[in-house]
């Protein structure tokens, strides 16, 4: 089973391209121009003699010497008064929260010496059970954005806080007595106490006040409008029609055994994407009980790369296939009407698809989960006819503890820009979203906002709205912020500042206190709300602790459970209702928005660890593209392949009047016949280059909701763009890499058959396990510590989590989209991505052979797609250990495989040797070359407050890889050697293996008997990278076992 | 410094027990007047200065002027809670309210024992400025140089050698040539002693070898050990912004390091205190016996202490001290006090000297990579009573079964591994 199947890398290795196929046996792409070189006619005219060569170097030597004999002069500066909680040298965490209107995480931040410096989980909270995403653990980076507004402004002149406070409250005064209106407009807002601060706001301003001769005047009036930039007020439209409800239910993942998903990014995107992803890994332990997964879509998502079993549909296919779904439900189970439906071109077997999927459905009735991204109100009631079917409402799908991350309304944003346009609203608060990037270009917001007497943005940089907005009143980065968030059910979580405000902001709650006239801040108003309303988990027992004290150590508390108006109950009328209205699929180019897993929404698109955070599928960094399916792709002449030689072809896509250049990915698994094109961009800089362009103007609105798809014309054009990604660099080809099965194989046969042990002829020509034969001494591995990585492919998701954790745990430098692109990426841990498609042995025989290649082709238009993170394995018998000729890098006996920098003297021979191509060379100063300094976030002083200070930041000409973050594994040592125990299990933990929202990494001592990581890597599904070479790595990986029948159901 | 703890308890004792003799003895005379003193008061009083209470010389005329005895002083030193309660002496009650309200710790002295204090107080004379000055000037010759120089000396002595030689040379011409006159020979051609210098060299080609050999030894040895020396600052002692001296501190008396150093215990950084910490003592300690109040105002100034109002500025500006850092390591090395204080039981003086000696510090140790190594192959680890070694001890134990080790240095335990600094 795992000998049959061949792995590529991408199209180019698929398609044997010569460039491909001429730089894989090397490590650097480039040849190194010596000839050209030596051929320089200038040489030889140069006035530099040998002689003065040796004459400066001479002198420089002489120079350095006696530069280097003075003492440098290092100032200490203690406290005056020193704060209790600092101890210089050891860091404090604090409990907060993150939330942009998009995503969510409860996160504990870790600060050293009062800067905060990483984000990783909190375990405490319901919501987001301790998982962090790639966007929110880059998110402390976005608090020492240079970009950030530094005091108010009005009218693009800076302006104190007192004016701008009187001069609005002025206007305030005269909106009231006029009896104007105010609008307040932000994203959905979670935070309680800001809500019932509106409130006040509200009653404040609209207040009856009387003029001078006794009459009322005219009546003034506030409203918040909540507008999510990727809306769910489809859905929340279809619970309102289905269960009378308009609430977003909660989903249990952990209880459901089959999941299908039509277009739901639910592991990197959908609603409340890092508890989904926990959960559901949960479920994806091979065995009798392992979940099963389908998703239809049109791009390849995260998540739909790890479905056991995708189906590539068209965009205005999903009402359809939804309704095939339902049909076929239906008709197992005997009951419910069948809604007319059908797929308007099927080439890769949808149909059979959803018919498996409906059985596994009815099998697991009241154990599954049904759901859909569309925005289409009519799709979501159908989505929940057959959850209804299904039984799954009480059990999986839950309306008694509802989601409160999706609240936004696009009706109600449609009834502002009316009112705007009509000259009815007088002032426009705008906090938490930028409605002028984000909205549709065909409402017009930007022309309704010039329409409004005063335009309030509450940002914290620059964008499309504080750009348009006559005052800017820039608040505080999370970071720096008071809050709480009432996320999910009766969960709170609060928002505590871990650092004094580096500019001269304010939060917008505070300002709104200030206006109306309050003495308290809104630090006072939580203490006083919170510290009586917290009770669930109160101890009597503390006394010293208030409530309050508690609820912020933790960052999350409980409170009352919200009632519920109305009981939800279902509502069949509403499906068939929502069943006629259903839009048939239309024929012609569609193209797909979808939201990535690095930028988002864009909200911190200018971010260089998102930007160089490679997409989990097309490995692309820096850029915005179209993704197309190669076969399109080929159809239209475009250059299906990637690589610092391989200029991307260009299309044009024109939705809706509104046109977009741009370059085209290929992008196996797309759906023929579709474009899909990120949202989020054009926010986003390197240097002085706008990554990208606003895909949300593109967006068409169908019945007042916003659609993320449309039909489009796509034509090609003759321009090319180089674009840079992580992908063809580093091949490994050929050989056994990851390792895969599926269920049934799994639970019938044993080890052998799906993960057999390398073989290797010893001295007499017998067959023998790889581990038994080596030439080298072994190192005393069984003493003390050992500690080892054991990564499970199964529940890897591909998030990229782990890298950015990596890049802020460790310094690793960010290189910009020019060096990507000569394969020069810094990152310590990359995660592979593998197409896989069945290939049959008895076609393609050895599949060393090169014809192989090419008959793999047809199944490559709907591949599978298996992800693999790789870092430094710390092999005990390490390759490059034994080349370096200055021993900076040796072998330690705890099993690390140690990089000494101020030993290296940069001869790269490790990375020429390393099996896994996991060393980083620094090719410059990334801190102090001007080439990076838009780039590397380090080399500003303002950024260069992120750096760990446990870790050295390494200067030019040294080699550096993944340390298995050695600084945390002394500093857990210490504290065990202090405490005097032994290291307790999952005590310490590397900075990936805290970030992965799946716990797809387990770290720890491979020598303690008892250790997770040690169960882990004796367990069957475990080998090793590469285990053929005998290296002996400490970095283990479990099997991925797929949840599908046979070989044949996946390769249409 | 972690002696000092073992010092101080026998330091006790003693004063315990030569108390409990005086408390025997009765009555007290002016001797035990100057030690109670100083055992009880000098914390929160001067005899001649206001300082947290009130100057003491003058307290008991006062006293006795308004009350006609000695007793309410005697009662009210005692305890002067008990006794504004007990009396309600307006007097009494006004002093608590001029001192800010600070309650004077009850003592527990006999009737005689204050009397013998009060007796020490007025019979007190101030130090005469000549005997500061001697003070000042002792202080000062320990810290000024006698050895003088080596190289100097040698430098003398090699011109001295030269002169004599060239009065010799000169000599041996003269008497050679006046030989010469006396046989009527041709005088020796005049030629300096350079030009014949290096003809004798020229003539002896075996010693210029050696010569030549000497020469380029010494001078490599020189610059091997001029360029070991690069970035090595042992002996570095910067002035500091403050004359801080912990050989008054540390050393006289004996507190304990751990006291102002208090992050040495748990955390990397042994800590350099914040002001707020010298404010511990010298909220009472205003004047020091070698600077006098020059060099504590420094510390006012940096937090901000008015010592004649004895309460802290509002609304100032603090300012924080810049030390100059002698212990520079490099950045890319990683090192942990409390790695080395509380696993290993390092005492401080192991790295820092005798820093209680010092009255300013000094880098006593190299601190280079070498220096750090070879404690590292000599140092015993400690595992006894620590759980973390348990099984590490049992399996090194079985390791060096041959050599039939118990104790094991830090190097066995892989304490000579990049990663352990290097990171």
């Amino acid at each position: 089973m795992s000998n049959n199947k061949v792995y590529w890398r991408g199209t180019e290795e698929l398609e044997k391209a010569p460039a491909f196929v001429k730089g894989a046996e090397k490590e650097f792409s480039e040849e190194l121009p010596i000839d050209q070189f030596l051929a320089n006619k200038d040489l030889d005219s140069t006035n530099t003699s040998r002689r003065d060569f040796l004459k400066f170097m001479g002198f420089g030597i002489t120079a350095a010497t006696l530069a280097a004999c003075e003492t440098p002069v290092v100032k200490s500066l203690p406290y005056v008064v020193k704060p209790d909680e600092v101890m210089p040298g050891i860091a404090n965490y604090y409990a907060s929260t993150y939330f942009d209107g998009y995503d969510f995480a409860s996160v504990l931040v870790k600060t050293r010496e009062g800067r905060p410096i990483h984000i990783e989980g909190n375990k405490l909270s319901k919501t987001t059970k301790g998982g962090v995403s790639a966007r929110v653990n880059s998110s402390i980076l976005s608090l020492y954005n240079k970009r950030r507004f530094d005091g108010p402004m009005k009218e693009g002149q800076s302006i104190d806080w007192a004016t701008v406070d009187s001069e609005l409250k002025q206007q305030i005064e005269n909106v009231k007595s006029n009896g104007g209106n105010i609008r307040v407009l932000s994203s959905t807002m979670i935070s309680p106490s800001s809500q019932s601060l509106l409130g006040d706001f509200r009653t404040w301003v609209e207040s009856v006040s009387e003029s001078v001769d006794g009459e009322v005047t005219a009546q003034s009036t506030v409203k918040h409008i909540m507008y999510d930039a990727v809306s769910a007020a489809g859905m929340l439209d279809a619970n309102k029609r289905t269960h009378g409800v308009e609430i977003l239910p909660g989903y249990h993942f952990d209880k459901a055994k089959v999941v299908v998903s039509f277009g739901a990014d639910f592991m990197v995107n959908w609603i409340n994407p890092i508890a989904f992803a926990r959960d559901f890994s949960k479920t994806r332990i091979p065995g009798e009980n392992m979940s099963k997964h389908f998703q239809f879509e049109t791009v390849m998502s995260t998540t739909g790369s790890n479905a056991d079993v995708r189906g590539a549909i068209k965009p205005s296919e999903m009402g359809a296939a939804i309704a095939m779904l339902g049909n076929a439900i239906a008709g197992m189970i005997g009951s419910g009407d069948k809604i007319s439906a059908s797929l308007s071109s099927d080439d890769n077997n949808v149909e059979g698809k959803i018919k498996e999927a409906a059985a596994k459905l009815v099998a697991a009735k009241g154990q599954s989960i049904v759901i859909s991204d569309s925005n289409d109100p009519n799709v979501q009631a159908i989505v929940n006819g057959i959850n209804q079917m299904l039984n799954n409402y009480g059990s999986t799908i839950d309306f008694n503890n509802p989601i409160n991350l999706r609240k936004g309304s696009d009706a109600a944003v449609v009834e502002l820009i009316s009112e705007m346009n009509n000259g009815s609203v007088d002032m426009l608060l705008v906090m938490d979203s930028d409605p002028v990037y984000t909205s549709p270009a065909s409402w017009g917001f930007a022309d309704a906002l010039s329409k409004v007497k005063t335009v309030v943005s509450f940002a914290e940089k620059p964008d499309a709205t504080s750009q348009n907005a006559g005052y800017i009143l820039p608040v505080h980065h999370y970071l720096e912020s008071w809050n709480d968030a009432n996320p999910f059910a009766n969960e709170v979580t609060f928002t505590q500042p871990t650092i004094n405000p580096i500019n001269n902001t304010r939060q917008w709650q505070d300002t709104m206190m200030i206006w109306m006239g309050m003495s308290d801040s809104y630090y006072d108003l939580l203490h006083k709300k919170w510290n009586s309303e917290v009770s669930a988990s109160d101890d009597s027992t503390v006394i010293f602790a208030s409530k309050w004290n508690v609820a912020v150590q933790d960052g999350v508390s409980v409170m009352a459970m919200p009632k519920m108006a109305i009981e939800p109950v279902f509502n069949s009328e509403a499906v068939s209702a929502a069943a006629s209205a259903l839009s048939s699929p239309s024929e012609g180019w569609e193209v797909a928005f979808y939201v990535k897993t690095g930028i988002g929404i864009g909200i911190n698109a200018d971010n260089p660890w998102l930007q160089e955070l490679p997409d989990p599928v097309t490995k692309v960094v820096w850029d915005q593209y179209a993704t197309m399916n190669p076969s399109d792709m080929r159809e239209q002449g475009l250059n299906t392949l990637m690589g610092e030689q391989q200029k991307a072809g260009m299309v044009r896509v024109t939705v809706n009047g509104i046109s977009m250049e741009l370059p085209v990915v290929a992008a196996p698994g797309q759906k023929k016949g579709t474009v899909g094109v990120a949202l989020g961009y054009g926010k986003g800089y390197e240097g002085d280059r706008l990554i990208g362009e606003n895909a949300f103007a593109m967006l068409s609105v169908v019945k007042g909701f916003v659609q993320y798809s449309s039909s489009a014309s796509v034509e090609k054009i003759e321009r090319r763009y180089n674009i840079a990604s992580t992908q063809t660099q580093h091949t490994m080809m050929g050989r056994k890499i990851l390792n895969e099965t599926t269920l049934p194989d799994f639970n019938q046969n044993d080890r052998e058959h799906w993960n057999p042990a390398e073989m290797i002829s010893n001295a007499y020509g017998e067959k023998v396990p790889v581990s038994t034969l080596d030439l080298w001494a072994n190192h005393d591995i069984d003493l003390g510590h050992r500690w080892g990585l054991s990564i499970d492919l199964n529940t890897c998701i591909g998030c990229g989590s782990c890298v950015t954790a990596c890049h802020s745990e460790n310094n690793v430098p960010i290189v910009g989209k020019d060096e990507v692109n000569r394969t020069r990426s810094m990152s310590w841990l990359r995660i592979d991505r593998y197409y896989s498609s069945e290939a049959d042995p008895d076609i393609h025989g050895d599949i060393s052979q090169e014809k192989n290649y090419d008959q793999m082709e047809i199944p490559s238009d709907y591949p599978e797609v298996g992800y693999m993170p790789v870092m430094c394995q710390h092999c005990n018998h390490a390759p490059c250990e034994t080349v370096c000729p200055v021993a900076a890098t040796t072998h330690s006996n705890e099993g690390f495989n140690q990089m000494t920098y101020n030993r290296c003297i940069g001869t790269r021979y490790c990375a020429n040797n390393c099996p896994y191509k996991v060393r980083r060379f620094n090719w410059f100063n990334y801190v102090g070359d001007s080439k990076f300094t838009d780039v590397n976030p380090s080399s500003d002083n303002l950024a260069r407050m992120v750096l760990n200070p446990d870790v050295v930041v390494r200067s030019r000409g040294v080699m550096e890889k993944c340390s298995l973050c050695v600084q945390r594994v002394q500093a857990g040592k210490l504290d065990a050697k202090k405490a005097g125990t032994r290291v307790p299990d999952g005590s310490i933990q590397t900075a990936c293996a805290s970030s992965c929202p799946t716990n797809a990494i387990t770290f720890g001592d491979i020598n303690d008997k008892s250790s997770k990581v040690r169960e882990s890597a004796m367990n069957d599904r475990a080998y090793h990278l590469l285990e053929e070479i005998g290296v002996q790595p400490n970095v283990w990986y479990q099997t991925k076992v797929r949840n599908i029948e046979n070989s044949a159901e996946h390769t249409a | 410094m972690r002696n000092t703890w073992v010092s101080l308890t026998k330091k006790l004792l003693t004063v315990t027990g030569i108390l409990s003799m005086l408390l025997m003895s009765s009555p007290a005379n002016a001797q035990d007047g100057e030690a109670l003193y100083k055992g009880n008061c000098t914390a929160c009083h001067k005899i001649d200065k206001k300082v947290i209470g009130p100057a003491l010389q003058g307290s008991r005329a006062r006293w006795a002027e308004r009350t006609g005895s000695d007793d309410a002083i005697i009662a009210w030193i005692k305890n002067s809670q008990g006794y504004m309660k007990e009396t309600g002496d307006p007097y009494a009650k006004q002093l608590y309210e001029d001192y800010n309200k600070t309650v004077m710790t009850p003592m527990a002295l006999s009737s005689d024992e204050v009397v013998a204090l009060l007796d020490y107080v007025d019979n007190w004379q101030p130090e005469t400025p000549a005997a500061a000055v001697a003070a000042d000037g002792g202080a000062g010759a320990t810290s000024s140089e006698s050895t003088g120089n080596p190289t100097m000396w040698l430098i003398v002595i090699i011109a001295v050698l030269f002169v004599v030689f060239r009065v010799l040379w000169g000599v041996n011409k003269s008497l050679t040539n006046l030989n010469r006159q006396k046989d009527n020979d041709e005088p020796e051609p005049s030629v300096d002693m350079f030009t014949e210098f290096i003809g004798f060299f020229t003539k002896n080609k075996a010693v210029m070898v050696v010569v030549f050999l000497l020469i380029a030894t010494y001078v490599g040895v020189l610059s091997w050990d001029m360029l070991n020396g690069i970035g090595v600052y042992q002996g570095y002692q910067p002035t500091q912004p403050i004359w801080f001296s912990h050989k008054i501190h540390a050393g006289q008396n004996g507190i304990n390091c751990v006291y102002c150093h208090n992050s040495v215990e748990k955390g990397k950084a042994a800590g350099i205190p914040s002001v707020n910490i010298c404010m511990n003592c010298h909220m009472g300690v205003q004047e020091g016996k070698v600077s006098g109040t020059k060099e504590i105002a420094k510390i006012y100034d940096a937090i901000g202490w008015d010592p004649d109002k004895l309460q802290y500025t509002k609304g100032y500006e603090q300012k924080p001290i810049e030390w100059v850092r002698i212990h520079n390591l490099q950045d890319f090395v990683y090192f942990n006090h409390s790695q080395h204080v509380v696993v290993g039981k390092q005492e401080c003086q192991t790295c820092h000297g005798p820093i209680e000696e010092m009255d300013e510090v000094y880098q006593y140790s190299e601190l280079t990579m070498g220096w750090c190594i070879n404690c590292h192959r000599e140092t015993n680890v400690s595992m006894d009573n620590n759980g973390y070694y348990e099984s590490v001890h049992a399996e090194l134990v079985e390791k060096y079964k041959g050599e039939g080790l118990e104790t094991f240095t830090v190097e066995q335990i892989g304490g000579l591994e990049c990663v352990k600094c290097h990171y």
